[in-house]
C-alpha cells in the first residue's frame, strides 16, 4: 500500500507540469478499498491530487474534495412529552440520504462561491435533494436539519475549511477519517477545482468499503443463512454453559 | 483491546463487555437469576442498539441457564412434564414476542414499550419481593416462627378443566394455566430481552402451588427452551444476534457466575431476596428516570428496512 501510494504521487507529480490550455485533474486515493476486519477502529484515507494547466499569478486554485457514502432511506423521529413521558410522536421519512458526507475545502475556498453556486455543483450536504425538497415546508426542514445534526454527531457528516493542503501550487492533499461505525458500500470521492468562482475541472473516483475477513464471514452467514446462524449461536451457548458446568462443577 | 462487532456494526472495547458479562454473571450466580434484566439495559446504555441488545442477550441467557439446569437436573429437581408444557406455551409466546418486537421497531415505539414493560414488571416484582423479604428478616430477628404456607389451599386455577398429574411437583392441575403461563412469559421475554425467571418463579409458587424445591430447576429448564427458540427467531426474523458480542458476554458470564454462586451460598435466603429486590428496583428506577428526564436529543434516526 505504501509503495503504491508513493508510486502514485510520483506519477501525479510527473504528469503535473505537462501544461495544457484547459485545466485537468489527476487524483489518487491511498486505498481503493477498505476492509472492515475484527480489529477495525476506523481508517484514514488520503486523497492526492494534481492540476494540469496554466497557473495564474493573480488567482490561486481552490479545491473541494467530497467523500459521499451509499444512499439510504432514513426515518427521523421526534420525541414529545406525553403525560410527562418522552415518547416518539412525529416522524418524517427521507429518501436517498447519503449515509456519509464529508467535504474538505482548501483554505482559500472561503467566499469563492455563494450558497446558490454551491447547490449548482451539489457541494455540501445541504445542496442534496433531500434537504432542498424539505426546504419548502417548515416542519420538514426542521427534521432535515435534525438529521444533519445527528449524522454530524457521529462524524458521518463533516465540512472542514482549510483541510485541503497545497504541497505546491498545483499539487494538493487531504486526509479523511472513516469512523469505525461507517456504513459499508460503494463510496464516491469527488474532487472539484475552482478558480475565481469558476469551475475548471472535476473528477470522481470510487472507494469500496466492505466487511472483510472474519467479520465478513459472520455478517454474510447471518444474512444468507439466518436459521443456521441462529442454531449455531444456540449450540455455542449450550456448549459453553455445559462446559462451564463441567469445569467448575457448579454447586446449587 | 478493540473488537469490531459485525452485526452491531461498531468497534468496542473487548474488556468492557467481558467485564459487563462477568459482573452480571456474578449477580446471576449469586441470586440464581438469568440476569437478562440487568444486561439488556446495560448494553443499550453503552450504545448497542436495543434491537441487537435484546437479541444478543438471549443466547447469553441460554448459556447461563444451561449450566444451572444441568446441576438441577442431576439432582432430579426439575419437573420434566411441567417444563415441556410450559415450553410448548413458551414456543408460541416467544414467536409472537419476536414478531411484536419487529412490528414495534418499525413504528418506532420499541424503546418506549421495552421501558414501560421494565418499569411495570421489575417495579411490581421488586416491590413484592422486597416487602416479603424484609418481613422475613424482621421475623427472623424477633424470633417469631415464620408463617408456613397453607398447603392444599386451592385457588381459582384449580377449578379449570383438562387436569393432569405432575408427579414430581405432586400436583393435579389443569394444563391450561401452565401453557398460558409459558406463553405469557415467553412473549415478555422475547420483547424485553429477559429470561423471565423472576416472573416465572413467583408465578409457579403462588399461582400453581409448585413445591419450592422444584420451582427453580423447572423455571431454569423452561428459560433454556424459550431463550433457545427466541435466539433462532431473532436471528431469522430480525437478523440482530451478534455472535461476537454474545461470546464476550457468555465468556464473562460463566466465570462471574461461579464466584457469584459461592458468595450466594454464604448469604441467607431472605438476605439474598432483599438484595435482589433492591437491584431489581434500582434498574426499574433507572429506566423510569430515563423516560421522564429530557432526552439528550429529541430526534432519532432509523434506517428504513435496516436490521439495526
Amino acid at each position: 500500500m505504501k509503495g503504491g501510494l508513493v508510486a502514485a504521487i510520483v506519477a501525479i507529480a510527473a504528469l503535473a507540469p505537462a501544461a495544457a490550455f484547459a485545466e485537468s485533474l489527476v487524483a489518487a486515493l491511498s486505498d481503493e478499498a477498505v476492509r472492515i476486519t475484527s480489529n477495525f477502529t476506523g481508517e484514514q484515507i488520503v486523497v492526492f491530487g494534481a492540476i494540469r494547466g496554466t497557473p495564474d499569478e493573480d488567482a490561486e486554485y481552490e479545491v473541494a474534495v467530497v467523500v459521499e457514502g451509499p444512499q439510504e432511506d432514513v426515518i427521523v423521529r421526534r420525541k414529545e412529552r406525553l403525560l410527562g413521558v418522552w415518547a416518539n410522536r412525529t416522524s418524517r421519512e427521507f429518501k436517498e440520504v447519503p449515509s456519509y458526507y464529508v467535504m474538505h475545502l482548501s483554505e482559500n475556498f472561503s467566499g469563492a462561491l455563494d450558497p446558490s453556486q454551491l447547490s449548482v455543483y451539489r457541494l455540501g450536504v445541504r445542496s442534496h435533494p433531500f434537504v432542498q425538497e424539505a426546504a419548502a415546508e417548515a416542519t420538514a426542514q426542521l427534521f432535515a436539519e435534525a438529521l444533519i445534526a445527528l449524522k454530524a454527531e457521529h462524524g458521518l457528516y463533516v465540512e472542514r475549511q482549510g483541510a485541503v493542503d497545497f504541497l505546491a501550487p498545483n499539487v494538493f492533499r487531504t486526509t479523511f477519517f472513516l469512523p469505525s461505525a461507517i456504513p459499508t458500500g460503494e463510496y464516491r470521492v469527488s474532487v472539484y477545482l475552482f478558480r475565481s468562482q469558476t469551475f475548471l475541472a472535476g473528477r470522481t473516483d470510487t472507494l469500496s468499503i466492505a466487511k472483510g475477513g472474519f467479520s465478513e464471514r459472520i455478517a454474510r452467514s447471518a444474512d444468507d443463512y439466518p436459521l443456521y446462524y441462529g442454531l449455531v449461536c444456540v449450540a455455542l451457548a449450550v456448549f459453553t454453559g455445559w462446559f462451564a458446568g463441567v469445569i467448575f462443577r457448579r454447586p446449587l | 483491546m478493540q473488537l469490531y462487532l459485525p452485526i452491531a456494526e461498531l468497534t468496542v472495547n473487548m474488556f468492557l463487555f467481558l467485564g459487563m458479562g462477568g459482573a452480571v454473571g456474578f449477580l446471576s450466580g449469586m441470586f440464581g437469576v438469568g440476569g437478562g434484566f440487568l444486561l439488556t439495559p446495560l448494553l443499550i446504555f453503552t450504545g448497542i442498539s436495543p434491537a441487537v441488545a435484546v437479541a444478543t442477550v438471549t443466547p447469553q441467557i441460554v448459556a447461563s441457564s444451561t449450566s444451572a439446569s444441568i446441576a438441577y437436573w442431576r439432582r432430579r429437581l426439575i419437573d420434566e412434564k411441567m417444563t415441556l408444557l410450559l415450553g410448548a406455551g413458551g414456543l408460541v409466546g416467544s414467536a409472537l414476542g419476536v414478531f411484536a418486537f419487529r412490528a414495534l421497531r418499525s413504528v418506532g415505539q420499541l424503546d418506549l414499550i421495552i421501558a414501560l414493560s421494565y418499569i411495570a414488571f421489575l417495579g411490581s416484582v421488586g416491590t413484592i419481593m422486597l416487602r416479603e423479604s424484609v418481613r422475613a428478616l424482621w421475623r427472623a430477628r424477633s424470633g417469631r416462627p415464620a408463617v408456613t404456607r397453607r398447603t392444599g389451599h386451592h385457588n381459582w386455577v384449580h377449578g379449570l378443566p383438562l387436569k393432569t398429574r405432575f408427579r414430581r411437583s405432586k400436583l393435579y392441575v389443569s394444563v391450561v394455566p401452565v401453557i398460558a403461563l409459558g406463553a405469557g412469559i415467553g412473549f415478555l421475554g422475547s420483547v424485553m430481552g429477559i429470561g423471565g425467571g423472576f416472573l416465572m418463579v413467583p408465578a409457579l409458587i403462588y399461582l400453581l402451588r409448585v413445591p419450592t424445591n422444584v420451582v427453580i430447576g423447572t423455571s431454569l429448564a423452561y428459560t433454556l427452551i424459550t431463550m433457545a427458540v427466541a435466539t433462532v427467531l431473532h436471528a431469522t426474523a430480525n437478523k440482530s444476534v451478534d455472535v461476537m458480542l454474545a461470546i464476550l458476554l457468555i465468556a464473562g458470564g460463566v466465570v462471574g457466575a461461579q464466584f457469584g454462586a459461592q458468595v450466594g451460598q454464604a448469604l441467607r435466603g431472605e438476605q439474598l431476596r432483599a438484595l435482589l429486590a433492591i437491584f431489581v428496583l434500582a434498574v426499574a428506577l433507572r429506566v423510569l428516570l430515563s423516560l421522564f428526564l429530557p432526552p439528550e436529543s429529541i430526534f432519532s434516526l432509523a434506517i428504513v428496512g435496516g436490521a439495526i
